[in-house]
């Protein structure tokens, strides 16, 4: 039987008069994530999404790609029938008659998007689920508690079978652009990927901004953080990386500041240059992956002295998340492999013993003093190299 | 570019990759009987013969593996399982290469009971522990020729006549992929019953090696399959990387290359120690290999120089990864028990006859300015 994927989609619908707008969106988020696959045709028709794959056998790669993006509830593969009731119910049991076996308890939900058919949804429910009951030996009804659902929707076009219990869930949340753009500060780390993915799930477009430190970082690390962007443009499409080198900002800080202000004071570079970065590039935010009392530099003072040399907002989506909450979350991304390659990112390398965890901002401004900031950032900015990164 | 980094692997001499471009168009099966077979035969035992005469053996008694890795465990579990009713004691150091070292690690788990040896501040096997490990129960002693990490020669002889004096029946197993083609390797003299080279250590491809058994000893195969190779070693063999092994091989001349890469290694450490403040050659000089200098540059993180070295062309190794939340110190340099410093510190420096020394005078400029560029870790 001839397949097609349907997609449903959640919180859009509660839009109001700009539903419209962010379902036009999604439709061509996901028309551009299945664009490498041939014929593939892609339409909308009562808060459904219909996607039809000529090629029958690359419908699963078609299901895992959308399973990414954003906006969506869930997809299903669903067998294509023919409106009219018998063929409904014999193209029901073909479709489903492998998971109805001896003693599964099933149901029949069926509904009628096009009212010219001439049976409504509880005689289209009662024709099929008595019919499956009957061909499928063993199978008993329970609308209760049933093990399976198979729902049947009889459309516009065709009328559409699949078990319930064979969707696949989406990612929720909303159409990538429908919510502008930000700037996520990527290392090589555990949690940044993860924190750009939280941000981007509410429709925000994300490019990324690294710091690299050569060579006390390698070329293996830089690829480290281009792989994780690379998993996250599977949710976002494609993403922007800025790599910025960041050695003499280091070396200088290192050189003229006390130890224990150094990681500070590199985050306030660094918050500075990503937030020129987004400026250029038309971002409106920041994004960390930072989490209160995480490590030394993410204390609340510590927060305040990185956040005051920045006028734009930061977005913390992991503010109040435990390490464990971030790990099970960058498993479920697919990042947390990647993460946790041993590759030294620019973090570990000049870190102090002892680092203050709870800074005055007049000391640390006194400090920076001693370094030509204005300078060392437009130096930065004159090396910074854009890299394209798409998904695999 | 200045690669010094020739322990790790070698540039494909031009003949070696002729002879394996010969050999994939030629593509014929060792084991076919017709005339495409009869070619790719001839490739292969050419290549055979010339290692046999390399090491002043029998063709009959080398057998090709895919590398050194497997040449080893081949050599360790084939014989330490052959010979297991006869005994489970069995012998290694602390310095060997880890496909010989976890080998030993599983024969413990598999409940042999596993004698270590140290070595001393000079990177040389301990054989006072040797002669008192040695026992009647012991069945397999397996040394390495030359360490791939200090470039130390250990006395291979001496330890087979401490063997033959203690544990007369025990087999002697030796790792000699990083001295094959820069020094003599001569089983019989040592009395080697078994002995692992590999190709792309000298100037051949990646994926070929080669064990020697000596006549009229047995072992377990590691892998079963098709017969060939006497069933020692059966699967088809990696024609490419044989014909390739054997035209890398032909081109040797053993005696000048150890001399002459001596006197690289001795040009390179005289001047590192002249030049750079706070450096600390690790191994002996007396039993140098020469194709090895390694090199502690004490206060600084070698990885760290490693990129420094390689954005301006050089290109070396360290002793191991070193990252600070994966700490992995070698484990030879842990043996010869230098500080953690020295550890973190250490880089290889390893040669080849093409090797000019210009490029170690270039190498040696560079590393002074980038070693004097990083700041010291206080």
């Amino acid at each position: 039987m001839r397949e097609i994927v349907l997609v449903k989609y959640g919180e859009i619908i509660l839009k109001g008069l700009n539903r419209s707008k962010f379902e036009h969106m999604l439709l061509c988020n996901i028309k551009r994530a299945l664009s490498f696959i041939d014929g593939v045709y892609v339409w909308a028709k009562q808060a459904v999404i219909y996607v039809e794959v000529p090629e029958q056998d690359k419908l699963n790669m078609v299901i895992e790609r959308l399973s990414k993006i954003f906006g969506i509830v869930s997809v299903t593969r669903a067998g294509v029938i023919e409106k009219d009731l018998e063929t409904i119910k014999k193209g029901a049991y073909e479709y489903c008659r492998s998971a109805l076996g001896a003693g599964v308890k099933f149901k029949v939900e069926a509904k009628r998007s096009d009212k010219s058919f001439p049976y409504n949804s509880i005689e289209i429910g009662k024709h099929i689920g008595g019919y499956l009951h009957d061909e499928c030996g063993g199978a008993v009804v329970d609308v209760h508690n049933p093990d399976i659902t198979v729902r049947v929707e009889v459309r516009e076009k065709d009328a559409y079978v699949y078990c319930q219990e064979m969707r696949t869930k989406g990612q929720g949340g909303m159409p990538i652009g429908s919510g502008g753009k930000a700037t996520l500060l990527l290392s090589g780390g555990i949690d940044s990927p993860v924190a750009g993915h939280m941000i981007a799930k509410r429709g925000v477009e994300i490019n990324a901004v690294n710091f690299f430190s050569f060579p006390y970082t390698s070329e293996r690390a830089k690829e480290k953080v281009i792989e994780l962007a690379s998993i996250i443009s599977q949710y976002t499409s494609k993403i922007n990386l800025y790599i910025v080198p960041f050695t003499e900002i280091q070396l200088q800080i290192r050189d003229k500041c006390p130890e224990d202000q150094m990681t500070l004071i590199m985050r306030r570079f660094m918050m500075r240059i990503a937030e020129r970065i987004a400026v250029q590039s038309g971002a409106k935010a920041l994004i960390t992956g930072e989490s209160v009392g995480q490590v030394a530099s993410q204390t609340l003072a510590a927060l305040g002295v990185t956040n005051d040399v920045i006028s734009m907002p930061v977005l913390r989506p992991l503010v109040g998340m435990d390490k464990s909450e971030i790990i099970e979350r960058a498993e479920r991304i697919g990042t947390f492999e990647t993460s946790i390659l041993p590759y030294e990112d620019c973090c570990t390398v000049f870190t102090p013993k002892h680092p203050q965890t709870n800074p005055k901002l007049a000391m640390i401004e006194k400090s920076e003093t001693h370094l030509d900031v204005d300078f060392l950032i437009e130096r930065a900015m004159d090396g910074v190299e854009m890299i394209e990164v798409l998904p695999e | 570019m200045i690669y010094l980094d020739n322990a790790a692997t070698t540039k494909p001499s031009e003949a070696a990759v002729q002879a394996a471009h010969a050999a994939m168009v030629n593509f014929g099966n060792p084991s076919s009987l017709h005339g495409a077979g009869l070619t790719a035969e001839k490739a292969v035992e050419g290549t055979r013969r010339i290692i046999a005469q390399e090491m002043g053996v029998k063709a009959k008694h080398i057998y090709f593996t895919s590398g050194g890795t497997e040449a080893n465990n081949t050599a360790v579990f084939g014989t330490a399982y052959r010979l297991a009713p006869r005994g489970r004691h069995v012998i290694t150091t602390k310095i060997e290469h880890p496909s010989v070292l976890e080998p030993f690690k599983m024969l413990e788990k598999k409940g042999f009971d596993v004698t270590y040896l140290d070595v001393n501040s000079d990177g040389v096997v301990n054989l006072e522990q040797m002669a008192d490990s040695l026992n009647e129960n012991t069945t397999f002693v397996s040394v390495m020729h030359v360490n791939n990490e200090t470039g130390v020669i250990q006395p291979v002889e001496q330890i087979k006549e401490i063997i033959r004096k203690k544990s007369p029946n025990a087999l002697f197993h030796v790792d000699a992929v990083q001295s094959f083609g820069k020094l003599p390797v001569q089983p019989l003299k040592w009395g080697a019953d078994l002995l692992s080279v590999s190709a792309h250590k000298v100037h051949g491809l990646k994926g070929t090696g080669a064990l020697y058994i000596a006549d009229g000893v047995h072992i377990n195969p590691l892998l079963h399959g098709g017969g060939q190779q006497s069933g020692v070693r059966p699967g088809t063999e990696n024609t490419a990387g044989i014909a390739a092994f054997g035209a890398a091989i032909s081109e040797f001349d053993t005696s000048v290359a150890f001399s002459y890469m001596t006197e690289l290694r001795n040009f390179m450490k005289k001047r590192l120690i002249d030049e750079i403040p706070d450096i600390k050659i690790n191994g002996s000089d007396r039993y140098s290999a020469g194709s090895v200098l390694n090199a502690s540059f004490i206060g600084i993180k070698a990885e760290i120089l490693l990129h420094a070295l390689e954005a301006r062309g050089v290109y070396v190794s360290t002793g191991s990864a070193c990252s600070a939340h994966h700490p992995a110190p070698s484990h030879v340099l842990t043996a010869m028990g230098c500080t953690r410093g020295e550890i973190m510190g250490a880089v290889r420096f390893s040669f080849e006859r093409a090797v000019t020394i210009e490029d170690i005078n270039e190498a040696v400029d560079i590393i002074r300015e980038e070693a004097a560029r990083i700041p010291k870790i206080r």
